[in-house]
């Protein structure tokens, strides 16, 4: 069984800027729990993304999205790539959206940084940020099941 | 009551309109799956996701045909129950021996023609409450459009579970390597921490007031945002005019 609390209290730090605590977390996690630790944050970044793109998620929607966070990354090295973000959001609305454009490097990096801006921006969020986590694992533990 | 049957005739053949349209949205959603089956086979994986969005877009188009239809045939139903007064839940039938008209052979229909005291084509308000608020006409909840609110429930919460769903699409399985995670992660702190900032260069005097709106930095060619649901814009008009003028008609009859 992967640490799935440690994976809680990781993307809680990721989600709330708080690098240093980050790294020391990862630093912690198994080898072989990466796997499972990539799914998890899909899944946190499935939930936190599905939440603010319920009501609408329509591609205009979703092209707002990305250039906020365009400009919120604006500064970040390697540089943030709107159209990959595009995919990421669009693989949760529309069926048949395929991720072979986006590395699995990039999926991971991307979401995370979604997953921090939605947390900052949105107050309902980030106020309820442990029930987000927990949602996330239960999704997460659905995928693995059906894998 | 002619104009009233003229609305219904307008509103019949608006339902017509939109019922006929489900014939080319089937086709061209069968040509772009056609069309996305063969740009995938060559390997464009782009246009094909392209096409299959588009296709998306027309089944929710579809779905907001169904629903706008069935609008329509509602209207035209409420229309023809107040011309006739004898069909829905809210009409009283005049009863064995006419006994809602009365006798004295004064109710005639609107060319002057006395009007038999056997029938049920003796307007409503003649019949019923003498003062009815003109609501009983629309049936729904007067503030919200018939269209609006069944469209509300079909689309309830469909985002969050869309992306539960579809989200394991990125699903890594069992035999996938994801030996980068800690890796990817540790340094993905620097960007979260060292460079996000959302509301731009800081606030060096108390002049500059943050607008809270990132500009558009990426100025992207809208082709690929197919919105087959702007097909229906000039029915739905047509067909909010039909309510707001159904329930003037109502509101007229009351008062006169």
């Amino acid at each position: 069984m992967a640490d799935y609390p440690l994976f809680r209290k990781i993307v809680k730090t990721l989600a709330l800027g708080e690098g240093a605590k980050g790294r020391e977390l990862i630093a912690e996690m198994r080898n072989e729990d990466q796997r499972e630790y990539a799914n998890y944050v899909s899944a946190m970044f499935a939930e936190t993304a599905g939440h603010i793109l319920d009501k609408d998620h329509s591609l205009a929607a979703i092209k707002k999205l990305v250039d906020e966070m365009a400009y919120a990354y604006r500064k970040v090295d390697p540089p943030f790539k709107p159209m990959a973000m595009e995919v990421l959001f669009r693989v949760l609305f529309y069926e048949g959206q395929t991720l072979d454009e986006v590395s699995p490097q990039d999926q991971l990096r991307f979401q995370l940084m979604a997953i921090r801006m939605i947390v900052d921006k949105h107050p309902e969020v980030f106020a309820q940020l442990d029930t987000f986590l927990a949602e996330a694992e239960s999704l997460a533990l659905e995928w693995e099941s059906e894998a | 009551m002619t104009s009233v049957r003229e609305l219904a005739e307008k509103i019949e053949s608006d339902r017509q309109l939109t019922e006929d349209l489900s014939a080319p949205i089937a086709g061209i959603k069968d040509e772009l799956e056609g069309l996305a089956a063969q740009a995938r086979a060559l390997g464009i994986e782009r246009v094909a996701g392209v096409l299959e969005q588009a296709k998306g877009s027309l089944e929710e188009a579809e779905s907001s045909r169904v629903v706008l239809q069935g609008g329509l045939e509602k209207a035209r139903w409420q229309v023809m129950s107040a011309v006739h007064g004898n069909i829905g839940p809210g009409a009283k039938g005049s009863g064995p021996g006419g006994s809602f008209i009365a006798a004295d052979g004064k109710i005639t229909t609107a060319d002057g023609s006395p009007v038999n005291p056997h029938l049920d084509a003796v307007p409503p308000h003649l019949r019923q409450d003498p003062s009815p608020t003109g609501d009983e006409l629309s049936g729904v909840d007067p503030s919200i459009s018939p269209f609006q609110k069944e469209h509300e429930n079909a689309e309830a919460d469909r985002g969050m579970s869309k992306a539960r769903r579809l989200g394991r699409g990125m699903v890594r399985s069992a035999g996938d390597i994801a030996d980068y995670s800690k890796q990817t992660s540790s340094s993905t702190t620097f960007d979260l921490d060292d460079d996000y900032d959302p509301w731009g260069p800081s606030v060096q005097t108390t002049v500059e007031v943050p607008t809270g709106q990132p500009p558009v930095f990426f100025n992207r060619p809208e082709a690929d945002d197919i919105r087959a649901g702007d097909v229906f814009s000039t029915t739905i008009v047509v067909a909010a005019f039909a309510v707001e003028a159904l329930s003037r008609i109502g509101r007229k009859k009351d008062n006169g």
